[in-house]
């Protein structure tokens, strides 16, 4: 056999002992989940019928409602996370200009991000409502502190040399701010971005959850305290789906190549 | 010249120099300044009633009102049961969390199997499994404490393996070279090469924990900080509010500048403190 | 003797189950005492050879013996290892770094203390001992390896281009340092090196590998006495061994004669 397909074999092998492995622990789940269901006696209140989960999760599929609520949530989550970068680019930018600046933003910004925004949340919906602005203004302010750390961090860290060879070649200084120093940070900058998404997505949720009137976590919210539980699970179905999708587009958006800090 | 150079540039006294420009500290003293303005700021918004100072509070006010709150028998009991669920949260989700790294991170196949899904859980909001847990182990403190626990293992488990990838061969080369057993090169080797990605792994864990348990309690009512905010906000009491909401936030703020200290304390050894081991959120 | 190869050959497998010959037919014999320079074109087999004599690679076929026992793992009070790269621990203060074999072999805190200050008093490097490696040069952090090793009393000193990693003028100094301590301390060295002056200048005999798979292309003995001083340099012995060695390393049918 030549080297090459050895290699190959072995590398199938190493793949599918993982898939069996895989596919053993999803089978424990759904047995546990069937044991629970039949011999273990649970209540379809608490563990439903996996069938009746997968209807109800075909039937939002097809559910106006349910592409309503996705609608809001989306909508929150791309507000919230335009006015996020734009402004934690702008602080960033303009913070990492001057020594100084850096040193005391830095950690503000840091400090900003220590701080459990959720706590915020209440008086969020006391200040502007149960609506979608509540929704956006918290997940702004959680994506903001990290996405401007890893901003300001990239601007800072741009390697001198680049600066200098800009310096050498009479650079203006905006030709120096966006040739040069915009240009080498963009990937750090780019996984500052990818936080900022992930985290948005989570506060977006959570914050539905708590109180709104429409979104796909107040929908979740709703059939779990209606005690509907099998379309509280299917409902996490879709809410995963959605999950799954928004990570690829991150993923194809913005490549993990370069390291990011939160 | 370099043998010159070997021999001047490391100090002989054992101690490294530590140059200390005046200007060192001057941005410390900027930032103190800046706190102190945003502080004056807000309190003047407040006066000149640019805001509706009945929704949002003022910081003079605030500070008067921390011994009301600290003299509230609720409050303190709240403080109290948050303060417990947060401890067993991050207690779990440590403990589990290492232990699972290690293991998923020193198995091949179970790397292989499972370090993608653990990376996708990461980027779930856990919060949409709250129903599941309430449903499962009823409405009481004691599931705000797993679901504490759950929000933060995973991120702890993945630091735990990025910390292990961190460990070198030609360090543990050495090892057998000068007859290290299985124990010494686990204590000697595999520990402190990894304890960047350990040290990431409890961070994260702590922030995902105590986050995890504050959202639970504001999601539904078991006590604690959580029904406390509720509680205030809903009574209008919003110097109260402020003041259990800015005092976590200052406690989260030092623990975390305590924990980056130690953490540049333990790992004093390493070229640069910046091997953290990215997890994203 | 003090160490001697039968018949040694190693052929390494790779991840994707190809083999590598990178050792075939060494016959070889080490004396008490005696220093051996390897040198030979990159990739010939000189680390996979120290590493069979180091017990940290067993090989295909053959066997390695120190002073008649066979040699089938790492035993650091037998062959102590110093690497190219130093690979200090950087988590260990350069005390621990220097009594690491002693702290695995489970002998008491003071007793590794006291014998690792012992060997960085030797190096010359007693006051950094609490240093971390980071904060050493890489000429200093080369020296507290070599007091690692030495700390174990081994028979024999293994070490991989021990110099290769330092520019040229740490390594002469260090050189011929190390010259000094090693003759001092009368034990077997193997030290593997590019360099030709090195080969040369230290050993009282050359071994000499071909191109992969490695064999024994030629042993050069070298006459004049130990400890040598800088001044064997500028010898008619020292200039045609160097000659001989440029011819072997730097002519491809020179070598591919000798090899014969
Ligand atoms: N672990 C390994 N797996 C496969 N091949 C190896 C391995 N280690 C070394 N080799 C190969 O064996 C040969 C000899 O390696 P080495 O002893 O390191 O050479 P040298 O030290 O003389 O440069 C090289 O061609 C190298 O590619
Ligand atoms: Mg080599």
């Amino acid at each position: 056999m030549s080297a090459t397909s050895t290699q190959a074999v072995r590398g199938t092998a190493r793949r599918i002992k993982a898939n069996v492995l895989r596919l053993a622990a999803l089978i424990a789940l759904f047995a546990v989940w069937g044991y629970a269901q039949g011999p273990g006696g649970a209540s379809t209140l608490i563990v439903p019928k996996i069938g009746d989960v997968f209807d109800e999760f075909l039937q939002f599929l097809e559910n106006r409602a349910v592409y309503d609520a996705l609608w809001v949530t989306l909508t929150e989550l791309v507000i919230s996370l335009v006015i996020a970068a734009l402004s934690a680019f702008v602080v960033a930018f303009w913070a990492a200009r001057t020594d100084l600046r850096a040193k005391v933003i830095e950690p503000l910004l840091v400090w900003g991000y220590l701080v459990p925004h959720i706590l915020f949340y209440p008086l969020i919906i006391l200040w502007l409502g149960v609506g979608m602005s509540s929704k956006i203004a918290y997940a702004t302010s959680s994506a903001f502190f990290p996405i401007a750390f890893n901003c300001l961090r990239a601007f800072r860290g741009v390697d001198p040399k680049y600066v200098s060879v800009g310096r050498a070649y009479g650079a203006s200084k905006r030709q120096m701010d966006w040739q040069i120093k915009f240009r080498a940070a963009v990937p750090m900058a780019a996984a500052g971005l990818r936080i900022g998404c992930a985290l948005t997505l989570v506060t977006v949720l959570v914050a539905e959850m708590l109180s709104a009137t429409n979104g796909l976590g107040y929908l979740l919210k709703f059939y779990s305290q209606s005690f509907n539980t099998a379309r509280s699970y299917a409902i996490i179905l879709v809410i995963l789906l959605v999950v799954g999708i928004f990570h690829l587009l991150i993923s194809k958006l913005l490549p993990k190549n370069m390291e990011g800090q939160a | 010249m370099t043998a010159l150079q070997e021999v001047i540039q490391v100090p002989p006294t054992g101690k490294k120099v530590r140059r200390r420009r005046p200007s060192q500290s001057a941005h410390r003293w900027v930032l103190l300044a800046v706190v102190i303005a945003l502080l004056v700021a807000w309190e003047a918004v407040s006066r000149l009633e640019w805001v509706n100072p009945m929704f949002v509070s003022r910081p003079t006010d605030i500070f008067a009102a921390i011994p009301d709150v600290l003299g509230d028998e609720k409050a303190v009991d709240a403080l109290t049961t948050t303060g417990t669920s947060i401890w067993w949260a991050i207690v779990y989700a440590v403990i589990i969390g290492i232990v699972g790294g290690y293991l998923l991170g020193s198995v091949q196949v179970l790397r292989d199997a499972f370090y993608g899904p653990v990376n996708f859980i990461i980027g779930i909001p856990k919060s949409i499994f709250i129903p599941i847990f309430l449903l499962a182990f009823g409405i009481n403190t004691q599931t705000a404490i797993y679901y504490g626990a759950f929000s933060g293992i995973f991120y702890v488990m993945i630091n735990v393996v990025g910390g292990l990838d961190l460990v070198e061969d030609r360090h543990m080369m050495v090892a057998r070279a000068y007859g290290a057993s299985w124990w010494y090169r686990v204590r000697d080797i595999v520990l402190p090469a990894s304890t960047p990605g350990v040290f990431a792994g409890i961070w994260y864990g702590i922030k995902n924990g105590l986050q995890g348990v504050l959202i639970f309690e504001l999601f539904i009512s078991v006590g604690g900080l959580g029904s406390l905010i509720k509680t205030y906000t809903n009574r209008l009491e919003i110097d109260r509010v402020f003041v259990v909401v800015l005092g976590i936030a200052v406690i989260s703020i030092v623990l975390g500048e305590i924990w980056s200290a130690i953490e540049r304390r333990l790992s004093r050894w390493r070229p640069s403190s910046t091997a953290n081991a990215d997890t994203g959120v | 003797m003090a160490l001697q190869a039968k018949n040694l050959e190693v052929t390494y497998r790779t991840a994707g189950g190809r083999s590598v010959p990178a050792l075939t037919d060494i016959n070889l014999e080490i004396a008490d005492r005696e220093f051996v320079t390897i040198i030979g074109p990159s990739g010939c087999g000189k680390s996979t050879l120290l590493k069979c004599f180091g017990g940290l690679l067993s090989p295909s076929r053959g066997e390695v013996t120190v002073n008649g026992q066979p040699v089938t793992e790492p035993d650091p009070n037998r062959a102590a290892f110093v690497f190219q790269d130093y690979t200090l621990l950087p988590w260990k203060n350069v005390l621990d770094n220097a009594a690491v074999g002693l702290h695995f072999a489970g002998r008491s805190k003071a007793e590794g203390r006291a014998k690792g200050q012992e060997m960085l008093e030797l190096v010359g490097l007693d006051e950094f001992a609490k240093q971390f490696p980071r904060e050493l040069s890489g000429g200093m952090q080369q020296r507290v390896a070599v007091a690692r090793a030495m700390a174990m009393d081994p028979d024999i000193l293994l070490m991989d281009e021990p110099f290769g990693a330092l520019d040229e003028q740490t390594r002469q100094k260090l050189g011929s340092e190390m010259g000094r301590i090693l003759t001092e301390t009368e034990r077997s060295v193997v030290m593997v090196t590019h360099s030709l002056d090195e080969a040369v200048f230290w050993a009282d005999r050359i071994i000499v590998l071909s191109a992969r798979p490695g064999r024994i292309a030629k042993e050069i003995e070298v006459k004049a006495p130990r400890p040598r001083s800088l001044s064997f340099i500028g010898t008619d012995e020292f200039a045609l061994i160097r000659a001989e060695l440029f011819r072997l390393l730097e002519v491809p049918s020179a070598m591919a004669e000798a090899s014969q």
